[in-house]
């Protein structure tokens, strides 16, 4: 199930010598989107202040589609891919709102960590059950 | 039956956005809200491909922001938004509010009055035909977005400007800008923030001091005129004053002005206050503190 995690705007300040936004900021903007598509499963804020524990990427592909003007509208919907016991895979679609056309997406790999050992831990199961129910439809991304 | 609202953004909170006192600062605020604008505007038929094309800009006249709920690192918010009316004066009156989206807790309420303008950023310019349709037609009572009360009535009376506090001087660069070197609100407020730094200097107060006493200060209330356009390369200063101070909130004002010609380009009341960092919550200022605020205020009268 895709979710809204993302809505705004490219500023210029975002935008390079080429005249399009740097791809910095595309990931800056996956990274926004993540604490959303987490939340959706069950890791909200509250939970990674309490539990002390929350997924981070160690690798992601990007697919750099199109390029985005200082002003553009932007909106990024998010989901996961495969989850596992330690693992979650999120996908990401960032859209052009005037056009409707996608100009970007991206899939992270991450492992749960622990933020006070510093090491993964396993997924709380609760959050895993939800995670496998959302799942993406396979050809998603 | 209520106008229609729309969800006009939507993020999340990062450290490089918290201040000193733990929470998203005032300046982003405004730029979130400003993202927001651009959302609805989009909605009018005002969407980006068409703003730089054509001879028009949209440019805010008032802001009104009101600092509800702090929201710290790692929280997610969205923004809704609609449109009140279009006054006679041809303003567009916009209603946002931002919402911690994990708790539905509104951590902030944002009243904007935008114009149309020609591309000097400062000659008014009837709205387009379609767009004026557009927001007659999605304007109206905002049922889920209530107005909110007047300020207090703590309004200055302009004075000499060079008999008010000097609380910052710099300069506008054009990162700061948009495409056509004009700074947006965030920029504004940026040196608002800086401002008070300054204005606490006169008052005696060390932040460094006020952090390690375990009091913090934050703002509740804004109340923003943009009078011109504060465009890259502008030489400007600030000049404040104290306007009241009460058992909790203290009420000032900043004047920021084109250093070069006096000009003034921007006004802010402000209500403020202090807060304990510890259980965050409001608390009475210091007896101190609230001394030189007499005093400024005295000094000022």
């Amino acid at each position: 199930m895709l979710v809204e995690t993302y809505l705004g705007r490219v500023s210029p300040l975002e935008c390079d010598h080429l005249g399009h936004m740097n791809v910095q900021f595309y990931v800056a903007k996956v990274s926004d989107a993540a604490w959303h598509v987490m939340t959706s499963i069950g890791i909200t804020p509250v939970f990674i202040r309490q539990r002390r524990q929350a997924p981070a990427a160690v690798k992601q592909e990007i697919a750099y589609l199109k390029e985005v003007l200082a002003g553009d509208l932007l909106r990024m919907e998010s989901g996961v891919l495969e989850a596992s016991e330690r693992k979650i895979t999120f996908f990401h679609r960032l859209t052009k709102i005037e056009t409707g056309q996608v100009v970007m997406t991206s899939k992270v790999f991450t492992v749960n960590m622990d933020l006070d050992a510093r090491r993964s831990a396993p997924l709380d199961a609760a959050v895993l059950a939800c995670a496998q129910a959302r799942l993406l439809p396979e050809g998603t991304a | 039956m209520s106008a229609p609202t729309f969800v006009t953004g939507r993020g999340a909170i990062n450290p490089w956005e918290c201040d000193q006192w733990g929470h998203l600062n005032v300046q982003f605020y405004l730029a979130k809200a400003s993202d927001a604008q651009a959302h609805l505007a989009a909605r009018l038929g005002l969407m980006p491909s068409r703003l730089r094309s054509v001879a028009g800009s949209l440019m805010p006249a008032t802001d009104r922001a009101l600092f509800k709920r702090e929201l710290r690192a790692g929280d997610i918010y969205f923004i809704r938004s609609g449109i009140r009316a279009v006054s006679a004066d041809g303003t567009l009156e916009i209603a946002s509010r931002m919402v911690n989206q994990e708790t539905g807790i509104e951590s902030a309420a944002f009243e904007t009055r935008l114009r149309w303008v020609a591309r000097d950023r400062t000659t008014p310019l009837p709205w387009p035909d379609d767009v004026a349709a557009a927001a007659a037609a999605l304007a109206g009572e905002l049922v889920e977005l209530q107005p909110p009360p007047p300020m207090a009535q703590v309004l200055p009376v302009r004075q000499q400007m060079d008999r008010l506090l000097l609380t910052y001087r710099g300069s506008v660069e054009a990162w700061e800008c948009d495409a056509d070197g004009v700074a947006p609100p965030r920029a504004h407020i940026a040196r608002f923030n800086d401002a008070i730094t300054h204005l606490f200097r006169a008052m005696k107060i060390d932040r460094a001091e006020l952090f390690a006493s375990g009091l913090g200060s934050a703002a509740l209330d804004y109340d923003i005129s943009y009078h011109r356009p504060l465009r890259a390369g502008t030489a400007v200063e600030i000049r404040s004053a104290m306007l009241a101070v009460s058992d909790k909130v203290y009420h000032l004002v900043h004047y920021v002005l084109d250093s070069a010609s006096g000009e003034l380009i921007t006004t802010i009341v402000v209500a403020a206050l202090f807060f304990d960092l510890a259980a965050r919550k409001s608390v009475a200022i210091p007896p101190a503190v609230r001394a030189e605020a007499h005093r400024l205020i005295a000094e000022n009268s």
